[in-house]
């Protein structure tokens, strides 16, 4: 009888721990795959090829080979990151009620993201140098193989923060991190930005814009890329 | 007759009065809300409709605008039914009023009463609010839901569907409305609601109606269709909670490109459309209707190139009144629309707007420039008829027929051409709209608009009217709209008469002796001026128009400040419901508190209708306070609805015009105090999903010079008080059913004569899973009493009726896209009232009827 509470704390303790170690599931679907893609499943051993439709769980892994190329879906607001060649990303974060706090560890390689803004989710990319924290947004990161970190935006903005300070890049700036001192940014020169996302869902081609009116009376403008066969 | 339209006005949220058969009368239920960016249902029933209904119109518009725009309804049922187009949260509120046009016998309004001046009011509710208050798993119902085809789903069932809530879901894979590869179709939904809501193990996917293979989990739904064809598809994923009850479907479409021919987009696969046919028996008071209908609309589209035609014909289309039959074809490019048939062009709001033209309108967008033309009929000629001159067989004497009413004269007064009933003219408007700019930022525009009757087109005709109206506008738009300003002047010219042409420089010359610098004569073509036109003197600006308003959308407000002066001798004929001889203030703001979740509105009018005296009537000052605050706590508490309004109106006259031999009294200063307040609550018990809705709407209208009126005046004072309860239960089956009661107390001429009213329904909605029936049916009891007396406290009419109304009716699917309706109802008028003559003190008794609607209509949808 006197042993009950402690039995009673070592059950609780490990239902903390069990509850606590939860992997987030079905946080994000692979939706495109071009070359060779491979998957770590934290749930199985070794690597997968990845398949479009295949559902990421938190804590798993992909990398991508030379000519490797994967659209990642986020399930809880649809945010979207592609993965380039020679990239190795790992899914990493928690569901915090009907979100999931993403934590994009970048190990190495080159990733394009587009964080949809009217959701307020916590999304960071994490790399070896730096920590990008992202609102709404749409940008490149770049992360070489000394863990070297670029940021390049094309809209919103993102926080770059080191150990030795914190910045805040626009659209048309680049933030750099090396982890050795604090971020910088500049203005991103002719012919420096990344385009190759357009290669993945948006293709290069022909805009139209097409005016919405919304609820508050406030006139936005939707533009639909598109490409002529 | 005043004193009678008073008391009809009483009703101006629901009800009816039969008070005499004969007379058509409105029965409408205002709806409680509007949401944004929804059509706003409205129903109409239509009592002692036995002279059979030409148009049933609704005419409606934002607070903010001077002039309405309308609808016109379409049989349904035992009533008519439409939708005011979806309205943006900037509107606020939406005013409208009915309009009945009869083919005998005059319009009908509801409100009876000044409707163009104090319509019905709907407020306009925001999005959020909306989601807030749906309940996770049921929501409420919404009738009209679009067809789905699916086998699995029920489609007219969805109309008693619970229905998840929009943030419990992301559609992910395909995106809605888009045009993919045929490679990459990937069915994916994710699914964010709490635990235990959706049951993932029981989810149907479909595409095109065929069941898909699926994967799902707690988060995720996902499928891949094993092959897939070029074209437009549709899917829906349905989900069901864990005891099996399905909810309402989520459906998506989106396109698959061809192989490599994404430009030769099938055409085939771009048409849609609907046909139907209808019937409609009706016997009302004695009399039998039979309309018989027969239309539909069809849209082509290629890309950006659109073609469409709607048409509604009808078997009560006769040459003897304004056209009821309805068609139209349309053709849409991206810079161009054309518009051939029954169009409603809109230019300004003062110019052209709400008005039926059969003809052509075209709108052209050149980057900077933009083009709007209307040209055609408004009015088509109806003959007026003459008496008819016959010989009395007994006496030899000549009798004069009036063909309409058949009633025989023998004044001598009458001849063979004397004119029984005049009739219409043609009419024929063209006009155009010229702006410079962008919408989103700055635009000017001119607009020319020209209606004049054509004198050639009957022959017994009354008063031919010539109209000219020019107008310039200017809209500015900054900070992505949230500052907008927009203003608008506009001056006419109305002849009132043309029927013998315009008056001569000379003649002119010589009867005000003075000297014209211009001849009448020469501007015919443009307008026609002699002693009808209006204005007399321009210089006086009687005849301009003018409004600027101001909205800003800042910090949670939305302001809106407005100043107008629409002169006395303004007309535009293109906007015949234009308030006229107004010159005021509005101002309002709108207030979002709280995360959307209190809404506090405040609103203030400072008007002088008639105020240019141009006539003998008095000036009269309006001013009016508005207040709303509406609270949507969240899901599981109550919403709350109040609003307060205070209006009155003072002539400034405060002696009696005491001429010897008469008392006249115009003395006006009353105020009317109004406030509705709604509560709607979403609970659960019983397992099962409830809704309780209850209005308060109180209305109170004082007289400062009550105490003081003559004795041969009406009291004006007016109480009325409507409580008004919904019941809804849904049940598993699915099954709703539905039960409403409502008491409405009035007491109208400073409480002389009262009118009551009860009504109480029950009714049962029923889809059971096959052949995606709908069905309902019920039953309405109306009670009434009243008492209207005259000055001195006689009893003039006594009201008891009750009125039994049984409906049944349904929908059915028996084969894909192929829907058949009726809709049956019998209604038992039980009139016990009485009409007292006081001078012989006789007393005749009111009749009582049974009314039989059927309504059978056969739809395909493609």
């Amino acid at each position: 009888m006197k042993r009950l509470p402690f039995i009673f704390l070592i059950i609780s303790v490990f239902l903390s721990v069990s509850l606590l170690a939860k992997t987030a599931r079905d946080v994000a679907l692979i939706f495109k795959v071009k070359g060779k893609v491979k998957i770590l499943k934290t749930e199985k051993k070794g690597w997968n090829s990845a398949k479009r439709g295949m559902r990421l769980n938190a804590g798993d892994q992909i990398q991508t080979d030379q000519n490797g190329f994967t659209a990642v879906i986020f399930t809880d607001d649809k945010s979207m990151m592609k993965i380039r060649s020679n990239s190795d990303v790992i899914i990493r974060g928690k569901r915090v009620k009907k979100r999931f706090a993403k934590r994009i560890f970048m190990e190495v390689g080159e990733a394009w993201f587009h964080v949809l803004p009217q959701v307020a989710t916590d999304f960071r990319i994490e790399t070896p140098t730096g920590v990008a924290a992202v609102k709404g947004t749409e940008f490149y990161t770049l992360v070489d193989e000394n863990g070297n970190m670029s940021i390049f935006a094309i809209k919103g903005i993102v926080e770059l923060i080191n150990q030795l300070g914190t910045i805040l890049i626009h659209a048309g700036e680049k933030g750099t991190s090396d982890g050795k001192s604090e971020p910088k940014v500049e203005k991103i020169k002719p012919g420096q930005m990344p385009n190759w996302a357009g290669s993945g869902q948006k293709e290069e081609g022909k805009v139209l814009e097409i005016e919405f009116e919304d609820e508050n009376g406030v006139k936005k403008h939707m533009k639909i890329h598109y490409q002529e066969k | 007759m005043r004193i009678h339209r008073l008391f009809l006005s009483l009703l101006f949220v629901f009800g009816s009065v039969n008070l005499s058969q004969g007379q058509i009368k409105i029965v409408h239920l205002q709806p409680a809300i509007g949401r944004v960016n929804r059509p706003i249902p409205i129903e109409v029933r239509l009592e002692n409709d036995g002279t059979m209904t030409d148009q049933v119109r609704v005419y409606y518009k934002s607070i903010k605008n001077a002039s309405y725009k309308y609808i016109e309804l379409q049989p349904a049922g035992q009533g008519y039914r439409g939708e005011i187009p979806p309205q943006p949260l900037s509107a606020e509120k939406v005013q409208y009023f009915i309009m009945v046009i009869p083919r005998i016998g005059g319009p009908v309004t509801y409100p009876e009463v000044n409707p163009f001046y104090e319509p019905l009011e709907i407020q306009i509710i925001p999005k959020e609010t909306i989601h807030e208050e749906m309940p996770k798993k049921r929501p409420p119902v919404q009738k009209g839901e679009k067809k789905s085809s699916e086998k699995g789903v029920q489609p007219r069932r969805n109309a008693i569907l619970p229905e998840l809530d929009q943030s419990d879901y992301v559609i992910l894979t395909p995106d809605p409305g888009s045009s993919i590869r045929a490679e990459d179709a990937f069915i994916s939904v994710s699914i964010l609601a709490d635990s235990g809501i959706v049951d993932p193990s029981k989810t149907v996917v479909l595409l095109d109606g065929r069941k898909l293979q699926f994967k799902a989990s707690e988060y995720l739904v996902t499928a891949v269709p094993p092959e897939i064809t070029p074209g437009r598809h549709l899917i829906a994923v349905v989900f069901h909670d864990p005891k099996g009850r399905q909810f309402r479907p989520i459906r998506w479409r989106f396109t698959v490109e061809g192989p490599g021919k994404r430009g030769a987009l099938s055409l085939r696969q771009s048409v849609r459309g609907n046909v139907f046919l209808s019937t409609r028996q009706e016997r009302v008071s004695g009399r039998s209707l039979a309309d018989n209908r027969i239309g539909g609309n069809l849209s082509l589209r290629k890309e950006a190139f659109q073609l469409g035609t709607r048409f509604n014909i009808t078997s009560q289309e006769d040459r003897n009144f304004q056209a009821r039959n309805r068609f139209l074809f349309w053709m849409r490019m991206p810079w161009v629309k054309f518009q051939f048939g029954d169009t409603s062009p809109a230019f300004t709001e003062l110019i052209l707007s709400g008005k039926r033209v059969r003809g052509v309108n075209a709108q052209v967008d050149l980057g900077i420039f933009h083009l709007n033309v209307a040209a055609g009929q408004t009015n088509r000629g109806i003959e007026g008829n003459a008496y008819i001159k016959i010989l009395d067989p007994l006496t030899g004497d000549s009798l004069y027929i009036n063909p309409v009413t058949g009633d025989t004269l023998t004044s001598k007064f009458i001849g063979e051409n004397q004119v029984a009933r005049y009739g219409t003219y043609a009419q024929n408007l063209w006009g155009l709209h010229l702006a410079v700019g962008k919408p989103a930022g700055f635009l000017w525009g001119l607009s020319l608009l020209k209606v004049k009757d054509n004198v050639h087109s009957i022959r017994r005709g009354i008063r031919p009217k010539d109209n000219l109206v020019l107008g310039t506008d200017l809209s500015l738009a900054v900070d992505r709209g949230r500052f907008r300003w927009q203003s608008e002047a506009a001056f006419s010219v109305l002849s009132e008469d043309i029927s013998n042409g315009a008056i001569s420089k000379t003649e002119i010359d010589s009867t005000f002796d003075t000297d014209l610098p211009f001849d009448p004569k020469k501007l015919e073509k443009w307008i026609i001026l002699n002693a009808s036109t209006i204005p007399i003197d321009p210089r006086r600006m009687t005849s301009l128009a003018a409004f600027s308003r101001v909205q800003l959308n800042y910090w949670g407000n939305f302001v809106h400040v407005e100043y107008k002066s629409i002169g006395s001798a303004y007309n535009s004929l293109g906007n015949s419901y234009l308030r006229r001889n107004l010159r005021g203030l509005f101002l309002s703001d709108r207030i979002r508190l709280f995360r959307n979740r209190v809404y506090l509105t405040l609103g203030y009018e400072d008007y002088f209708d008639n105020f240019r005296q141009l006539n003998k009537n008095p000036k009269i000052h309006i001013r009016s306070l508005r207040s709303g605050l509406n609270y949507y706590p969240g899901r599981r508490f109550p919403s709350l609805n109040l609003s307060v309004k205070r209006y009155g109106r003072n002539n400034q006259i405060s002696t009696l015009d005491l001429t010897p031999g008469s008392v006249f009294d115009n003395r006006e200063d009353n105020t009317t105090n109004e406030i509705t307040f709604n509560a709607s609550y979403k609970f659960k018990a019983l397992n099962l999903e409830h809704r309780l809705n209850y209005n308060l709407i109180q209305m109170t209208k004082t007289d400062a010079f009550a105490a003081s009126r003559p004795l041969s005046y009406f009291p004006i004072g007016i109480t009325n008080r409507i409580h008004y309860f919904t019941f809804e239960t849904n049940y598993h089956r699915p099954l709703k059913s539905i039960i409403r009661f409502a008491t409405n107390r009035n007491s109208y001429q400073g409480g002389l004569s009262r009118y009551n009213f009860n009504t109480i329904e029950i009714r049962l909605e029923a889809a059971p899973q096959i052949l995606s029936l709908f069905g309902y049916g019920g039953v309405r009891l109306y009670r009434a009493n009243g008492l209207t007396r005259n000055l001195s406290g006689n009893a003039l009419a006594k009201i008891n009726f009750q009125k039994y109304q049984f409906e049944l009716g349904g929908r059915i699917e028996p084969w894909k896209n192929h829907f058949f309706s009726l809709d049956s109802n019998w209604i038992l008028f039980q009139d016990r009232g009485e009409r007292y003559n006081l001078q012989t003190g006789g007393v005749l008794k009111n009749k009582s009827y049974q009314n039989y609607l059927f309504m059978f209509r056969y739809d395909y949808r493609f």
